[in-house]
C-alpha cells in the first residue's frame, strides 16, 4: 500500500520524518489547489528522497526553482543555459544537472544554491495548511545534484524561517505589496552588497513577488533583505493613495508663486488629502540641501515626466484615438534611439537566399543550422547596423530553405518575461 | 565605434513578424514605425500580380524600434506571395508574435489571409493580432465577417490599422504586446 494522505491529518514534518527513518528513496508528492490573481490554481510540490536523506525539494514543480536561483544569481551565461535547456526538453534530465555536468557552473555555488533551494521549498511547504500528499518509491528529482541533507536540519531550518516569517509579514504586508526609495533620507544610507543588489531593482513598479522572481533568491531571503531596508528607512512601502516626494515639493513651490513673479511650477492643489510620511520626508534635511528646481527636474527626467502642463513642443498634443485600452505600465524614461542611423543603402535585387552587404557584395547564402527554437538574439555589433544587424539575424534564422523533417513548432521564448513586456510596452507606447 | 559596440553586446533583441496577403500594407507598416530605413529586399513583379503592384518583397522587411539601451525590438516582414512561403518559418523563429495584416479594403484577400493563418498556427503557438489596414475605425460587422473568414477564437485581438499612420501601427504592436503579455500572465496562472 502506498504511503498517501491528507496534510490536515498528517503534518508535512511527521510523513518526512517516517520517510528519513526508514530509509526511503522516492519523491514525496504534495499537492494542493488554491487560488491567487489569475484564478483557480493547482500547486504541485515535492521532496525528494535517497536512502533516506533529502536530496531536493520544490513548492511547485511546474518552476525551474533551483535553475531560476542559479540564473538569479549571475553564475549562467547564456549559451550553456540554452544548451541545458534544449537538452532538459531533449529528456536528459533537469536544468541544474545539465548545467553541472557541463562543467558550466561552479559545483560549490550550485550545491550552496540547492541547499539553500531545498531549505526554502520545505518553508513553503511547511506553510502548507491543507492539501494531499503520496509517496512515489519509482519518482525521481531530475535536478539531483547529490545533495544529501539530513531531515532534522532541515526541518529545523525550515521551521525557523517559519516562526521568522510572522515579523517580516508585519513589514512586508504581501507579495503584492510595491516598495519605493525615499528620496530624502535622515541619515548616509549604508548597505550591504545583497541589500544593495534588492535596491537597485526597486523601482516604485515592481511587486515583492517580482523581485523575488528576478533575483532567484527565494522568497524569504528577498523578503528578510527588504524588510531589513524598510526598517531602516531605505525603502518604502508603496501607499497608493499617498502623494509622491514630487507632487509635494510641486505644490509647495506653487506657494512660492506670489513673490518670485514667474508662472509656478504648479500641481492642483489637494487640500483633503491627509499628510502621509512622505509629506514629512518633504521637510527633511536632504530637501533643503540642494536646489528644489533642480530636484525636481531631476526628479521628473528620472521618471521621464514632463513639466506637468507643458508638452516636449511646448503645445497641447491633440488626443489621440485609443484603439487599446490604456493598461497599467512602469514609467520609463520617454524613447531615444540611442544611435542615429546613417540612410541605408536599400537592398535591391538580392535574391531570396543572400541579403546584399551594405558594400554591394551578396554575402554567401547561409546554410541551415540546428539553432535553438529558444533563441534569445544579441544586439548586433557590426559596423553597419543595418546590414550587420541583418547578417546576425540571418544567422540566428538561416536565409535558407528549411530542412523538411523539422516539424518543431515554434514557441514563445521562454526569456520573455512580464517584465521585458512592460518595457515593451512602455518604449513602444513612448514613439 | 567601439564604444558603441560595446554598449550593444549583452542586450537583448526581441522580434515581432508582420505577414499577411500580398499587398496588404506590411512594408508600409513597418516602415512607418521603424527608427531605421527598412531593409527591405523587393524585386519587380513578373507574373499577374503585377497589376496590384510594381515590386513586392521576396525575402523580407526588416525595421528596428530601440526601447531602451538593453532592449530592441526588431519587425520582420514576411513576403506576401506564396512561393516565397519557404521563408515564414525562417522569419518566424524566435519570434515574440505576429500581426496579420488583411486589407480590409480587399475582402477578396481574406481566403489568401486564412491559409496564411493556418499555416502561422501550425507552425508557431505564439499570440497573434489581426489588424484591419485601410481602416480608421473598426466597422462590427467588418470585424465579424473578418472573424468569420478566419475562423478567430473570441479573444484574438481584432484592431484597425492605417499602416501609413504611426498612431495606428503603434497600437497595433500594442494590441500585440498586450496579448503577449495576457498569454505570459495565464500560462503562469496555470502552471
Amino acid at each position: 500500500m502506498n504511503l498517501e494522505g491528507s496534510l490536515d491529518a498528517f503534518g508535512l514534518p511527521d510523513v518526512l520524518t517516517l520517510l528519513a527513518t526508514t530509509g526511503k528513496t522516492g519523491g514525496l508528492l504534495l499537492r494542493r489547489d488554491g487560488q491567487d490573481a489569475g484564478g483557480d490554481r493547482r500547486t504541485e510540490g515535492a521532496v525528494w528522497f535517497r536512502d533516506g536523506r533529502v536530496c531536493g525539494a520544490t513548492s511547485d514543480r511546474s518552476r525551474a526553482s533551483l535553475v531560476r536561483r542559479v540564473v538569479g544569481s549571475g553564475a549562467v551565461d547564456d549559451n550553456a543555459l540554452r544548451q541545458a535547456v534544449a537538452r532538459a526538453v531533449s529528456g536528459g534530465g533537469g536544468v541544474a544537472r545539465g548545467l553541472l555536468e557541463a562543467g558550466s557552473v561552479d559545483p560549490d555555488l550550485l550545491r550552496q544554491a540547492a541547499d539553500d533551494q531545498t531549505i526554502d521549498a520545505v518553508f513553503d511547504l511547511l506553510r502548507w495548511t491543507d492539501g494531499d500528499f503520496a509517496f512515489d518509491p519509482g519518482a525521481t528529482d531530475p535536478d539531483d545534484i547529490g545533495l544529501a541533507i539530513e531531515h532534522g536540519r532541515l526541518l529545523d531550518e525550515a521551521r525557523a524561517r517559519v516562526e521568522a516569517w510572522g515579523s517580516l509579514v508585519v513589514v512586508i504586508p504581501s507579495r503584492e505589496a510595491v516598495l519605493t526609495v525615499p528620496t530624502v533620507l535622515a541619515h548616509d544610507p549604508e548597505v550591504s552588497r545583497d541589500e544593495w543588489a534588492l535596491l537597485s531593482l526597486v523601482d516604485g513598479h515592481r511587486r515583492v513577488r517580482d523581485l523575488t522572481e528576478l533575483t532567484g533568491a527565494g522568497e524569504f531571503a528577498v523578503t528578510t533583505i527588504l524588510a531589513r531596508l524598510v526598517q531602516r528607512g531605505l525603502l518604502h512601502v508603496k501607499d497608493a493613495a499617498a502623494p509622491d516626494h514630487v507632487t509635494i515639493v510641486e505644490r509647495r513651490l506653487g506657494m512660492l508663486a506670489s513673490i518670485e513673479g514667474s508662472v509656478p511650477v504648479e500641481r492642483s492643489p489637494e487640500p483633503d488629502q491627509p499628510v502621509h510620511a512622505a509629506e514629512e520626508q518633504a521637510s527633511g534635511p536632504g530637501a533643503l540641501g540642494m536646489s528644489a528646481a533642480a530636484a525636481l527636474a531631476a526628479a521628473r527626467a528620472a521618471q521621464g515626466l514632463a513639466q506637468p502642463g507643458v508638452t516636449g513642443a511646448g503645445a497641447p498634443r491633440p488626443p489621440r484615438h485609443e484603439v487599446v485600452p490604456p493598461r497599467p505600465e512602469p514609467f520609463l524614461p520617454g524613447r531615444r534611439p540611442e544611435h542615429p542611423e546613417p540612410v541605408p543603402e536599400r537592398v535591391a535585387g538580392a535574391s531570396a537566399y543572400a541579403i546584399s552587404t551594405p558594400y554591394g557584395a551578396p554575402s554567401a547564402p547561409v546554410q541551415p543550422s540546428g539553432s535553438s527554437r529558444y533563441t534569445t538574439m544579441s544586439h548586433a555589433a557590426g559596423a553597419s547596423v543595418d546590414g550587420a544587424t541583418a547578417r546576425s539575424l540571418a544567422a540566428a534564422t538561416p536565409l535558407a530553405a528549411p530542412d523538411p523533417r523539422h516539424d518543431e513548432t515554434i514557441e514563445r521564448d521562454p526569456s520573455v518575461n512580464r517584465s521585458l513586456l512592460l518595457r515593451l510596452i512602455a518604449g513602444v507606447r513612448g514613439l | 565605434m567601439a564604444a558603441r559596440r560595446h554598449r550593444r553586446q549583452g542586450g537583448q533583441a526581441v522580434k515581432i513578424v508582420v505577414t499577411g496577403p500580398f499587398a496588404a500594407g506590411k512594408t508600409t507598416l513597418i516602415r512607418t514605425i521603424s527608427e531605421i530605413t527598412v531593409l527591405s529586399t523587393e524585386r519587380g513583379i513578373t507574373d499577374d500580380t503585377r497589376s496590384r503592384k510594381a515590386e513586392t518583397t521576396v525575402a523580407m522587411d526588416f525595421g528596428r524600434i530601440t526601447i531602451d539601451r538593453d532592449l530592441v525590438l526588431y519587425l520582420f516582414g514576411t513576403p506576401g506571395q506564396e512561393r516565397f512561403d519557404f521563408m515564414w518559418e525562417i522569419l518566424g523563429e524566435g519570434m515574440l508574435g505576429y500581426v496579420l495584416l488583411v486589407d480590409a479594403e480587399r475582402p477578396e484577400t481574406l481566403e489568401e489571409a486564412a491559409g496564411i493563418l493556418a499555416a502561422f498556427r501550425r507552425m508557431a503557438h505564439v499570440p497573434f493580432v489581426v489588424a484591419l489596414n485601410r481602416t480608421s475605425d473598426l466597422d462590427p460587422r467588418a470585424e465579424d465577417r473578418v472573424r468569420e473568414a478566419l475562423e478567430l477564437a473570441p479573444g484574438t485581438p481584432v484592431v484597425a490599422c492605417d499602416a501609413t499612420d504611426k498612431d495606428s501601427v503603434k497600437a497595433v504592436l500594442l494590441a500585440l504586446l498586450y496579448s503577449v503579455l495576457d498569454d505570459i500572465e495565464a500560462t503562469a496562472a496555470h502552471a
